[in-house]
This record gives structure tokens, C-alpha cells and sequence, in this order.
């Protein structure tokens, strides 16, 4: 996980997923509502690979999991962040930003000798 | 959760898995309906968006990380299922595994308590031991002189401390007294081994003195069993060898060095101990290494100490030089003992044997597996998977084995200390599995299974897809299955013959030992040991009263119709001396021949029967200033009388210098003093039993009875198998023989070639490894060769008795052959 080169598209995902949490409890379909909100249908996130990368995360303790009655009354699993995962949030975060600060200097720079 | 819980609550995990990506899909479809849409649509759409639910599951079950170990389980709960199935094999295959695996732990239980365990005391590695080795290269212990001397200069030592075995009386008013293993030892002898008794306190310096009080450490056995655990005898008055003594302490239970000793008094209240020559070479010395020296640092400084003193005392240690081992070296049973070897080979042979054994059952199955294994391949387990899933029935059954081996263990390293003296083996060594037996039994259960599993494994997992599946008709086995048992089952006799061999030779050697005729009229004669304590009996003049005493008391007893008193008993032992012969000059520069000796009492050969065969026996004048007679046997008078009469020859008997002390002080007043000390030859032996690793009596017979049976059974085993495979694997051409008129013993013969045929080939590569074997451990002593063609044929022919014998069921089964349904059988 800390190599940023090959685990970037899964590792995204987990960022994605760890920042939605973040907000508060909320449960595998509110993620999946949520994640298609913000990113304006730009990110096509197959809701199948959502599932697996949550048990990732809760198996990895980033995440602690609840069963509670949803607002439609059905029980539902609720999904928290965890200290550690509060941590791994920022350090990700910190992460992305850096990385993506690099990217747009490596692209500006190619702009540049493009021109 | 670690992955272990996620495991354990895997069905609970299923089901909210279940709920979860249900709940996904209901509120999906909730949506889709709120937007307008139908419920079939709704239900269709949220399909779509959310793809096979199927995989999804898969995935999340992956992301969890105990799919590996759900395979395994998967695995062994197949396995279980088939091993309850076909029964009698398991159950086979299972005695044979205990069997090898049985063995083995018993062997390395053995192995570990003599060879490996060691001495159970604090940084054990840093005690070493110390003894001289004397210019024709015999090892001596220590003088009290010389350890004085060492310890004065011992420098890279904490300390070095003395001790001796003795037997010790111990008396009370008015009770009687008891006679238990005792020790002199040096007042710092405990601290330096790391131990404190547990009660009371430990010797000190000023005890350590000539002129000191008398005082007493006892050992923990003594204390409960004669004083009731009471702790008010710290302080009390004892007689400890006749001497009023103090008991200041009480060891802690499980201390009992030096030798299984349960009474220590101060070195210095060792009778005659100051007076002793520096020559006088019986005390044991031990020391612990000071921080941050090494053994290099103490061998060095014990060189330098040796020098010096074989400068200054030439006349007594000139050439003497001083070892140094780890006290455990020592003690420990030394495990390149052939001995050892042998028995650790013999146990590797009999789990290779029951390897083979297994593996050989295995394969044979595998013509009925065949079938499922193609049918795997064909749904797409990968060969690993196939392979991966007959290794975790071979683990199964190498479990159930090892179980069942831990307990043949157990039972059979009860049956082995049975055979052993109580008090035999020192103390430390004890007939308990530890830790790391259990380890190493684990281990050979694991290595088994790869053992015996791992080639019919690979054999079936080769198994052509198409063939089988598409061929109705019977599964051979294949050539290659068949070369594989033929293989095994040859290797097989061929070690058991092996062991067959080593068994006869072994027993043919005991029938020797006792055809020779001991002469000696045993079952009638009754043995007593009595020890007489040096402060109390301190002249030989008062022994010989005290024997004197005891014999007439004997003799008025009418039960006993002959008395008699030696200093050992016969076989038990004897000491050295020098002889020189009146009128015939010693050899100059030579030393002088040493004869064995025995001091005895009167009517001592009248008692065990043995009549004189020239000459009368000793009588009571005998023995006394004056009449110092000596009566010896045919073999002496060979050696030295060849051509003259020896009778009325006179000869001269010393008391060899370098003998150990305990015997020489006695023997050195007069020839004819008596050593009752038998105890103390027990003692000495005992002590000496520990390195020399004396296995080779009943204990050895009986362990290697032990596996040469279980080897003979395992062959067994593998030819009924081998004998039934092959009528299973006939049953068919049986069939078609029968209906065309074959008659019965053309087919027994048929069923009976092939295991005759490898029982054959099997015996002959059993002599040829015998060859070999007793080339290259060619150090057997005995009234034949190993490979005396009697040991060879007498083996040979029990094996084809019990091959037979297995093959006669399988045989019968073959000839007995319903035609109609063996042609139909399939």
C-alpha cells in the first residue's frame, strides 16, 4: 500500500471510500450513491469491486462495521472510520496531494518544452 | 478480527455477507421504483448495475484472506470423510504409521534423556569438568592434593569444587539405621553448581576443615521418607557413619548429584583424606567458568597448573596432565556411539519401512482413485489442487498415526524402564517427553506424510484425463504404480531381512553368554550388601572382627546351609594388582603384570558350588600375619606356572598406584582385608554406566526385538496388500482362466507370483545390504559374523513363512472365485 506506483487505481478507490466514511456512519449503498454523486458520473465505480475493497478495509481494522436499521427500516451494515483508519485517511490524503502536485509539475513541464 | 477469527466465524461472516449485498440490492430496486420504473424493470436494471452477485461474493470472500486455509479445511474434511469410509484401510495404514512413528519417539526419548538433556542445572554449558590423564594415557580423577593445588591457582574459574561418591550410614537412637548414596563434597560444590539447599543452610568454608564440626546436608527423599518432612531437624543431631552429626540442611527435591546421592558431608571429614598421596587419584573436580572465560582460557591455565606441579612433584606427576569438558560431556551418554548408531538407524529404518509400507497402500488405491482424480482434473482442479488435496489425507493419516505413536511411546519407554534398576541411571535422567520430543514427533508426522504421500500424490495426479474417463473398462493401476509397490515392498524385505539378521545375531550372542557354563549354582544363592563405614571400622582388624561376628551369626541360622563373604559378588567387579613372582625377575622398564583379584571369606567356593581342583580352599588361620595364602585359577597358572607346580609358590600382590583411592586405601593394609564396599562398586558403575552408555544388555536385546518384530509385521502387511491388489486388480482374467478350465493352484499361482516374486528379489537385496552393513560397521564382536549363513537363512526363511502366511488369505479369495460374477466384475 505504500508503494505509490502499483497500487494506485485500487488504493484510490480505498481513499475514495475511506473519505466518504469519514462524513459518519453510513452503509454499502450510501457509499455507492455517494461516490456516483461526487464524482458526477466521471468515475465509473463498478459497484461489484466496492464490497470486496470494504471487507478490505474492515479486515485491515481502517474501518469497523455495524449492523443498524437504515432509514428505510431494513437492517443495514454501517460502516465507520477507525482511528487507524482516520490516520491512514490523512497519510493517503497527504499522499495523493503530493502525488498528484508531482504529476501536474511533470505535465506542466512537458507543456512547457512542448511549446 | 485476524484472519484465525475471520476463519472460525467464516458461516457467520457468510450469512451478513448475505444480508449486506441483499440489502444493496433491495434499496437499488427501491430507487429504481421510486424513479418510475416497473418492478420487473427495477429488478433487471439493479442486476445490471450491480453485476453477478455470484462474484461479488467470490470477491469478498477473497478479500477476507483465509481462503487458503478454507481450502485446507476443504481438504481435510474431504479427507475424513474417505478415511471413515474405507476403514480397514485406514486403520491399517494407521497401526503402521504408529508403529514407525512409535518407535522413533521412544528411541528419541531415549536419545534426548542420556545423549542430549543433560545435567539440570543453571548455565549448565559453563561447569566443566576436570580429571588427569596420566603418561600411559589412562584417565585418573583428582588427587586431594592436586585439587588443592588447582584450586589455588584457579584463576579462570569462579570456583572449583571436589567431590566423591561414598555410601553412607545414617542413625538415630533407638531406630534402625539406613544405608543411602552419599557424597564428600567441597563446601562450595553447590553454590557453584547453582543450587542452595532448600531448607537450612548450605556448607561452609569453616565446615569444610579437618577438626570441624560435623555437620550434614541431606538429601530431600531421605528427609521426608526417614523424618516425615519435619522441618525441625535442621540442627538435630544424626549419626551419620557412626559420627554424631548436625543436619544443617535439606537439598530441594530433584537434587541429587553427584550420584543419585541423597546424604553430603564435607570433603574435608572424608576419612584419611589428609593423609592421602598425591597420587591417590579419586575425587571428581568440577569448576564454573568465571565471566567471560572461555573453555581455550581454562585449558590453558590447567596446562600451566600441570606443568608446575609435574615439575615440582615429578615423582608423582610427572606427565600427569589435567582435562577439561562440559560437565555434560561427561555425563551424557555419548550419541556416536555405535550403539546409539544403531539404534537411531534401526528407528529410521523401521519409519522408512512403514513409509513404504503406507505409500505402498496408497498407490494401490489409487487404481480405484483414479476415476475421481480424472474427474477433478476435468472440472478444473489444477494438478496442485489434486496434489495438495492426497497430501492433506497422507497429513491426516500421518495425525491419527502419530497419536496413536505417542501412546505406543509412552507404553514402550515404560516397558524399557522396567528393564532398568531403579537408581541405574542418574537421577536427571528420567523417562518423560518434553517439549521437544513433541516437537520432533510433529515433525516426523509431517515429514511422513510428504514421505509416504508425496509419490502416490504425484503418481495420481498424472492421471490422463481422457483415458480414464472415456474407458469403461478396468483402471490398471498402471505399470508405473506397480513399479512404484514392487520398489517399495523390495526395499522393504530387504531392511527387514536386515534387522532379521542383526536380531539373530544379537540373540545368538546371548545363547553363547549363557551356554557358557557360569559354574556357579545361581538360583539358590542369595546376595546381601553391606557397606562398613570408614570412621567407625577405621582398622582392617576391626572389619575382619565385624565379619567374623556376622558369619557365626549367619551360620546359626539352619535356613542357610553356606555362607560366605566377598568383596563383590561374582561378575561384580574386582580390583588390579601388581604381580611379581618370587625367583622370576621383573622385565626391566616394564611395569609389572597386573592380575584381578577378589578378597574372600571362607567356604567362599564350597557356597558357590565350585569345587577346587587342586590344592584346599582358605580357612579361618588363613589370612592372618603369617598364613597369607592366595588361591588362583587355571588361567593364571597358565599364564605364569606353565611348567612348574604353582602350588606352594610364593608371589607378591600390590596394590596397583594407580587404582582409585577408596580401594587402595583398603587394600593396602593387608591383602586378605576385606572390601565390603559392594555398594560402592554399584556406585562407580553406575557412574560409569552414564558414559559408557552401557545398552548392550536386555535393553538393547529388548529394543531391538522391538523393531526387527515391527519390521517383520510391516512386511507382513505390505505383502497381503501387495497379495490382494493383485487378486482385486485379476479378478476379472481370474474370471476367464476359471471358465476355461484353469484349475486351482495356477491360479493361486497367479495371484501368488507377483509378491513371491518381489519377497524374492526383496530377500536378495536383504543379504547384499547385510554385506555391506557389516563392512562398514565392522566392529562386531561376537561367536559369529553378522552374515553367518545361518543368521542369513534363518532370517530368510522367517520372512517367507510370514510372507505366506499373509498371502494366504488373498490367495484362497482368489481361488474361491465366483466365475459368473468375477467375469461381471468391473
Amino acid at each position: 500500500m505504500n508503494s505509490l506506483k502499483s497500487d494506485l487505481p485500487q488504493g484510490t478507490l480505498d481513499l475514495l471510500i475511506l473519505q466518504i466514511v469519514a462524513v459518519g456512519p453510513i452503509h454499502g449503498y450510501a457509499i455507492a450513491q455517494r461516490l456516483q454523486q461526487i464524482s458526477c458520473d466521471v468515475l465509473q465505480v463498478q459497484q461489484g469491486s466496492l464490497y470486496p475493497a470494504l471487507h478490505r478495509l474492515e479486515n485491515r481494522a481502517l474501518l469497523a462495521a455495524e449492523w443498524k436499521a437504515s432509514d428505510t427500516g431494513r437492517d443495514a451494515k454501517f460502516y465507520r472510520l477507525t482511528a487507524k483508519g482516520r490516520a491512514q485517511l490523512k497519510s493517503e490524503t497527504a499522499n495523493w496531494a503530493r502525488l498528484s502536485e508531482a504529476i501536474r509539475l511533470i505535465l506542466q513541464l512537458a507543456e512547457g518544452g512542448a511549446r | 478480527m485476524n484472519w484465525w477469527q475471520r476463519f472460525r466465524k467464516g458461516d457467520q461472516l457468510e450469512t451478513e455477507l448475505d444480508a449486506e449485498l441483499r440489502f444493496h440490492f433491495q434499496a437499488q430496486m427501491d430507487d429504481n421504483i421510486r424513479n418510475g420504473m416497473s418492478e420487473a424493470d427495477a429488478q433487471r436494471r439493479a442486476r445490471i448495475e450491480f453485476g453477478g452477485l455470484n462474484q461479488v461474493k467470490e470477491d469478498c470472500r477473497d478479500a477476507r484472506g483465509t481462503r487458503w486455509l478454507e481450502d485446507i479445511a476443504q481438504d481435510l474434511r474431504f479427507a475424513r470423510r474417505l478415511l471413515t469410509k474405507q476403514r480397514s484401510f485406514t486403520l491399517v495404514a494407521v497401526i503402521v504409521l504408529a508403529l514407525g512413528i512409535g518407535v522413533n519417539g521412544m528411541f528419541f526419548t531415549l536419545v534426548d534423556m542420556i545423549c542430549l538433556r543433560g545435567l539440570p542445572f543453571h548455565q549448565v554449558d559453563r561447569i566443566m569438568y576436570l580429571a588427569t590423564r596420566d603418561a600411559r594415557a589412562s584417565v585418573r580423577g583428582m588427587s586431594y592434593r592436586d585439587f588443592e593445588d588447582v584450586r589455588t591457582a584457579a584463576r579462570t574459574f569462579t570456583g572449583v569444587g571436589a567431590f566423591t561418591a561414598a555410601p553412607m550410614a545414617v542413625g538415630d537412637q533407638g531406630r534402625t539405621p539406613d544405608r543411602f548414596a552419599g557424597a564428600y563434597v567441597s563446601a562450595n560444590a553447590f553454590r557453584l553448581l547453582g543450587e542452595a539447599p532448600a531448607i537450612g543452610r548450605d556448607f561452609l568454608p569453616e565446615d569444610d576443615q579437618t577438626g570441624a564440626r560435623a555437620v550434614v546436608i541431606l538429601g530431600h527423599q531421605v528427609w521426608k521418607d526417614r523424618y516425615g518432612g519435619d522441618p525441625s531437624i535442621i540442627g538435630r543431631t544424626i549419626h551419620v557413619n557412626g559420627v554424631p552429626t548436625i543436619v544443617i540442611g535439606v537439598m530441594p527435591d530433584g537434587f541429587r548429584f553427584p550420584n543419585n546421592t541423597n546424604v553430603w558431608l564435607p570433603l574435608a571429614t572424608m576419612p584419611q583424606l589428609a593423609d592421602q598421596k598425591r597420587d591417590a587419584r579419586a575425587l571428581a573436580m568440577f569448576g564454573r567458568l568465571a565471566d567471560g572465560m572461555t573453555l581455550v582460557d581454562a585449558r590453558a591455565e590447567l596446562d600451566t597448573t600441570a606443568t608446575r606441579l609435574s615439575r615440582e612433584y615429578p615423582g608423582t606427576n610427572e606427565g600427569v596432565r589435567i582435562t577439561i569438558v562440559p560437565i555434560n560431556e561427561r555425563y551424557n551418554g555419548n550419541i556416536k556411539d555405535p550403539a546409539w548408531l544403531a539404534f537411531i538407524s534401526a528407528g529410521s529404518l523401521v519409519l522408512l519401512i512403514a513409509c513404504a509400507n503406507v505409500a505402498n497402500l496408497l498407490l494401490m488405491r489409487s487404481t480405484e482413485r483414479a476415476r475421481e482424480i480424472a474427474l477433478r482434473a476435468s472440472l478444473g482442479a489444477t494438478r496442485r489442487r489434486v496434489v495438495r488435496q492426497l497430501l492433506a489425507e497422507s497429513m491426516l493419516l500421518a495425525l491419527l498415526g502419530g497419536i496413536l505413536g505417542l501412546g505406543l511411546s509412552v507404553g514402550g519407554l515404560q516397558i524399557v524402564s522396567s528393564f532398568i534398576p531403579q537408581d541405574m541411571l542418574p537421577y536427571w535422567m528420567d523417562f518423560t517427553m518434553d517439549r521437544r520430543i513433541f516437537a520432533f514427533l510433529a515433525a516426523i508426522c509431517l515429514g511422513t506424510s510428504f514421505v509416504f504421500g508425496l509419490v502416490p500424490a504425484l503418481h495420481l495426479s498424472k492421471t490422463d484425463v481422457n483415458g480414464v474417463l472415456k474407458d469403461a473398462g478396468p483402471i490398471g493401476g498402471g505399470l508405473r504404480a506397480r513399479r512404484w509397490t514392487a520398489a517399495f515392498l523390495i526395499s522393504q524385505v530387504a531392511l527387514t531381512l536386515l534387522l532379521l539378521v542383526h536380531l539373530a545375531f544379537g540373540v545368538r550372542g546371548i545363547l553363547a553368554e549363557q551356554r557358557k557354563d557360569p559354574a556357579i549354582d545361581m538360583p539358590r544363592l542369595l546376595t546381601m550388601s553391606v557397606a562398613l563405614p570408614n570412621q567407625k571400622y577405621r582398622t582392617p582388624e576391626m572389619r575382619v572382627a565385624f565379619y567374623g561376628r556376622l558369619d557365626q551369626h549367619l551360620r546359626g541360622i539352619s535356613s542357610i546351609s553356606s555362607t560366605t563373604i566377598a568383596a563383590s559378588l561374582p561378575f561384580g567387579g574386582a580390583s588390579s594388582r601388581q604381580l611379581l613372582i618370587d625367583g622370576v625377575a621383573a622385565t626391566p622398564g616394564a611395569p609389572p603384570p597386573t592380575v584381578w583379584t577378589l578378597s574372600i571369606g571362607n567356604r567362599y567356593f564350597e557356597t558357590m558350588g565350585l569345587p577346587l581342583f587342586r590344592g584346599r580352599g582358605f580357612d579361618e588361620r588363613d589370612g592372618t600375619a603369617g598364613h597369607e595364602n592366595v588361591i588362583v585359577n587355571q588361567r593364571f597358572v597358565e599364564m605364569y606356572f606353565p611348567t612348574t607346580d604353582a602350588i606352594g609358590h610364593r608371589i607378591r600382590l600390590r596394590s596397583d598406584p594407580s587404582e582409585p583411592m577408596t580401594i587402595a586405601t583398603i587394600v593396602r593394609e593387608a591383602i586378605r582385608a576385606l572390601d565390603p564396599d559392594l555398594p560402592l562398586y554399584r556406585i562407580m558403575t553406575m557412574e560409569q554406566a552414564v558414559t559408557e552408555s552401557r545398552w548392550n544388555g536386555r535393553v538393547s536385546n529388548l529394543l531391538l526385538t522391538i523393531i526387527t518384530f515391527i519390521a517383520v509385521g510391516l512386511s507382513a502387511v505390505g505383502l497381503y496388500a501387495i497379495a490382494s491388489h493383485s487378486v482385486a486388480q485379476r479378478t476379472h482374467e481370474i474370471g476367464i482362466r476359471m471358465a476355461i478350465g484353469a484349475r486351482p493352484w495356477q491360479l493361486r499361482w497367479l495371484v501368488l507370483r507377483r509378491p513371491m516374486l518381489q519377497l524374492g528379489v526383496g530377500l536378495l537385496f536383504g543379504v547384499a545390504c547385510t554385506m555391506a552393513w557389516e563392512r562398514v560397521f565392522a566392529n562386531y564382536a561376537g561367536p559369529a559374523a553378522l552374515s553367518d549363513p545361518l543368521n542369513v537363512v534363518g532370517a530368510a526363511l522367517l520372512l517367507v513363512l510370514v510372507g505366506a502366511i499373509a498371502c494366504l488369505a488373498p490367495a484362497r479369495r482368489g481361488t474361491r472365485l465366483d466365475p459368473v460374477l468375477a467375469l461381471r466384475y468391473e
